[in-house]
């Protein structure tokens, strides 16, 4: 769907008709009951959109539990704390490289003995999510979006369920085929928008 | 409890307030006592001699008590640099009074020599000595007034403050009671000629002032490091009543039912009767505790020693070579060179202290793939994973005891203390003993500006969004019916301290009712009632109810739950019964119980008993509350031993007859 609409606003674009388009486009295929065209060739709005917890997620599909709230995760599905992008483990503790857990300056936490806290599991959280709701999940598609002046990746956590993690029924999504959403991630990328 | 620096500290008072008698003021009390009746009234010279001596001690506690109190108002931060100050404080006096300076500042007044006529003389006396006992109303006659004050002050003790004033009013009264009643007499006339007479008395009086000062200052510095140490504290260890723990930066403790005593080296373990502790490079085993003849087995040379465990056979040793590679090891006592190693890992503190009972040993390990606690038996090295979490959990800090498995477990929402036993099978019947709320940053689930819906599972239930709980569940112990836990603030663990909970028969009840944080926020409705049975043959009440009394003595906090508060509406104060009470029975059976009465002054509210383990903490005595009574509030003890507490009563309080 993403390449055919692309396809049409290349052509569009390129048409000597476009202006003339873009004016009465609307109105005319509407006239014509053909409104589902329309918002098929039409670019969309993209601050039209009602989203739902976090910006770029549509729809009501929850989230998927995150060590520290928001399912922010890395580029391998690892979570990360939403509001800084820094890696956490399954307890919400910033680590270091080696997983040990780090304060505000990056220096390892220790215990009253001088001796490091113990790391702790750090597990992808669309997989953990599954294993915790007892249902096989993996990450399948992805959606992007511009938000906070970059680009995020809206990423579904799927599997063959019907019902999604708070309950409703599940919809297709992101998902490949057969496969429904059961909670929802995001992967914040650097690139401008 | 009489501490070195309260007996040193005595002493210097009583000699200080003996010089006091080289003053105006302390010549005209021998005097006015002593002949302004004559003979013929005697009994009544006799009776002025006592209130005079009341009213110097009353007079002494009034002002070092009063200090002492003042001093306590700015709560124990930074005890360590009063400690210092008071240190410097006595020594700079000790100094002054050795070389015999002028006293500066003085007080250039004296006692209103007209009470001596229009007042019957044992009032007038009273008063006199209750001015004198002041200290600071007339003459100073040694700078140990001023630095026994500033000590005061500084040892955030009522119990110093009333000990040196009493001391110090006893002092001023002794030379009175020694001349005046002989006055008159040859041998009266000439010890009031000799004391009038004699300034180098006086003189030697300060320098004994100057040596007990110089004590003060020596145990404030070494009380520094020990309130610190008392205060923060580390890494518990229990068998059999007697308990070990690490100071925070300094040397192992050992407490036993008889003493408590500074031990010479660090890392101390309890186990089989056996204690163990690291001093240099050499791991110290002392059979039967304090054995005089302890064993020596020397620490690999390339590896820093970082945790021991010991049961009667067996020693067990955690180190990290200069690599930052952690082992894990254990050594057999009957055979030194049967060495078992147990784990390893590149990553320190992967691997916990370990805990060791007989020829079990039990530790932590985890990494970003897993946590798990294990169980290895040294004799036949059979393993057993005990608990085991691949998401979501850590388990850390295992203690053993009797066949009981004492452990941690933390998920993004909560910290718990459990107990259960050594099967992974059981887990799930696991008793909750305390629940803390995670320390880490969460946010809602969701961005502002967003519609905030269907991130139920970004939520904890037991813990708000933001910053999380103040406090880190650290390493632990568990003896008999006590279990013992290192809990360290969040960004300071060099304040970390030890908690203890006891393990009373009504300590079985829902985790919620030893969740400090969530029973504050949700004060559950108590829906129980104290329960009567038969323990050990005698008549047992297990209390049962919200309300938590925690209370302070020395380097341990006992924490006590199932709390019943009951309001009497005629006495108008608040009775506080938790845990359970076996009448009659030593120790109460070795179960925990605190019995506290809290009235509003003038009222006097009372600490019944408090018992934990087997130890009795403190008997029918006197508190002095603060705080939003009654609901709840702080406490501390005014006589006798000295404790401070807090209560909650959550919410939950009965209305009682």
């Amino acid at each position: 769907m993403h390449s055919d609409r692309d396809l049409t606003d290349a052509i569009l674009k390129h048409s000597s008709r476009r202006g003339f388009l873009e004016r009465v486009g609307g109105a005319v295929i509407a006239l014509a009951g053909a409104k589902t065209i329309a918002s098929a060739v039409l670019p969309a709005d993209a601050d039209a959109y009602v989203y739902t917890n976090f910006c770029g997620h549509t729809y009501t599909t929850g989230n998927c539990p995150a060590p520290t709230g928001l399912p922010r995760i890395d580029r391998n599905g690892y979570p990360l704390r939403a509001s800084d992008g820094v890696p956490v483990d399954d307890l919400g503790r910033p680590i270091n490289a080696e997983g040990q857990p780090v304060d505000a300056n990056g220096h390892v936490l220790t215990d009253a003995d001088g001796v490091p806290l113990p790391p702790a599991p750090r597990t992808k959280v669309c997989e953990t999510a599954g294993e915790d709701y007892g249902v096989t999940l993996r990450l399948d598609g992805s959606w992007y979006r511009c938000c906070g002046g970059t680009v995020r990746r809206i990423r579904d956590c799927c599997g063959v369920t019907n019902v999604r993690i708070n309950g409703d029924a599940a919809l297709p999504g992101y998902c490949y085929p057969g496969r429904h959403v059961f909670c929802v991630t995001y992967y914040e990328t650097t690139m401008p928008c | 409890m009489l501490t070195p620096l309260i007996a040193v500290g005595a002493l210097t008072a009583l000699v200080a307030g003996i010089a006091g008698a080289w003053s105006p003021c302390g010549f005209s009390m021998v005097d006015t006592i002593g002949t302004a009746l004559g003979d013929a009234r005697r009994g009544v010279m006799i009776f002025a001699t006592a209130t005079f001596t009341i009213g110097a001690v009353a007079g002494g506690v009034a002002t070092f008590g009063g200090l002492a109190l003042l001093g306590g108002l700015l709560g124990h931060d930074a005890a360590g640099l009063r400690d210092a100050l008071a240190g410097a404080l006595a020594l700079a006096a000790a100094l002054a009074d050795w070389r015999g300076w002028r006293i500066a500042p003085q007080i250039r007044r004296q006692v209103p020599e007209r009470w001596r006529w229009i007042m019957p003389l044992p009032l007038a006396c009273g008063l006199y000595g209750l001015l004198l006992g002041l200290g600071f109303t007339t003459f100073v006659l040694s700078f140990a007034v001023w630095a026994l004050a500033g000590i005061s002050f500084a040892a955030d003790s009522a119990v110093f403050g009333v000990v040196i004033g009493a001391a110090f009013g006893a002092g001023r009264a002794l030379p009175v009671l020694w001349i005046a009643p002989r006055l008159g007499s040859e041998r009266g006339d000439l010890a009031l000629d000799r004391l009038a007479l004699e300034p180098r008395l006086w003189l030697g009086l300060r320098r004994l002032d100057a040596i007990g000062l110089s004590a003060c200052a020596a145990l404030l510095a070494g009380s520094g490091a020990l309130a610190a140490g008392a205060n923060f504290a580390t890494d518990p260890s229990a068998y059999g009543g007697s308990l070990t723990w690490q100071d925070v930066g300094g040397r192992g403790w050992l407490h036993t039912h008889s003493k408590t005593m500074e031990l010479p080296g660090r890392l101390p373990a309890l186990g089989g009767g056996d204690l163990a502790y690291l001093s240099g490079q050499e791991i110290i085993v002392a059979p039967g505790v304090t054995s005089s003849s302890p064993r020596t087995i020397l620490a690999p040379a390339s590896a820093t020693v970082d945790a021991l465990a010991v049961s009667a056979h067996w020693l067990v040793v955690r180190d990290t070579t200069a690599s930052g590679i952690e082992n894990l090891y254990a050594l057999s006592l009957r055979h030194p060179a049967k060495r078992r190693y147990l784990v390893g890992s590149a990553t320190p503190g992967a691997i916990s202290r370990p805990t060791v009972e007989g020829s079990t040993v039990v530790w932590s390990y985890s990494n970003a793939r897993y946590s798990g606690i294990y169980a290895e038996n040294l004799s036949t090295g059979a393993r057993a994973v005990l608990r085991l979490a691949t998401a979501n959990v850590q388990y850390a800090n295992p203690a053993l005891d009797e066949g009981r498995l004492l452990y941690e477990r933390t998920d993004r929402c909560s910290q718990e203390l459990l107990l259960g036993v050594l099967s992974i099978s059981t887990a799930r019947r696991d008793r909750v003993l305390l629940s803390l709320p995670s320390t880490v940053l969460r946010d809602p689930g969701y961005q502002p500006g967003y519609i905030q819906n269907y991130n139920s599972a970004s939520l904890c239930k037991n813990r708000p969004t933001g910053p999380g709980g103040t406090t880190t569940l650290g390493s632990t112990a568990l003896s008999g019916a006590t279990v013992y836990v290192s809990e360290s603030p969040v960004g300071d663990v060099a304040r970390t301290t030890i908690v203890t909970i006891g393990l009373g028969a009504g300590a079985s009840r829902s985790a919620r009712a030893s969740t400090r944080a969530s029973t504050a926020a949700s004060a559950p409705a108590s829906d129980c009632a104290p329960r009567v049975s038969m323990i050990e043959g005698r008549r047992a009440i297990a209390y049962c109810g919200p309300a938590t009394v925690a209370i302070q003595v020395g380097a341990l906090t006992y924490r006590f739950k199932d709390g019943l508060c009951d309001a009497s509406k005629t006495v108008g104060a608040l009775e506080i019964s938790a845990g359970t009470l076996v009448r009659g029975a030593t120790g109460n059976a070795g179960l925990a119980f605190v019995s506290l009465v809290i009235a509003r002054s003038p009222s006097e509210s009372e600490a019944f008993v408090a018992d934990s383990g087997d130890r009795q903490l403190f008997g029918d005595t006197v508190i002095a509350p603060s705080g939003t009574l009654l609901r709840e509030g702080t406490f501390t003890s005014l006589y006798g031993a000295s404790f401070s507490g807090s209560w909650n009563c959550h919410g939950v309080i009965h209305a009682g007859p």
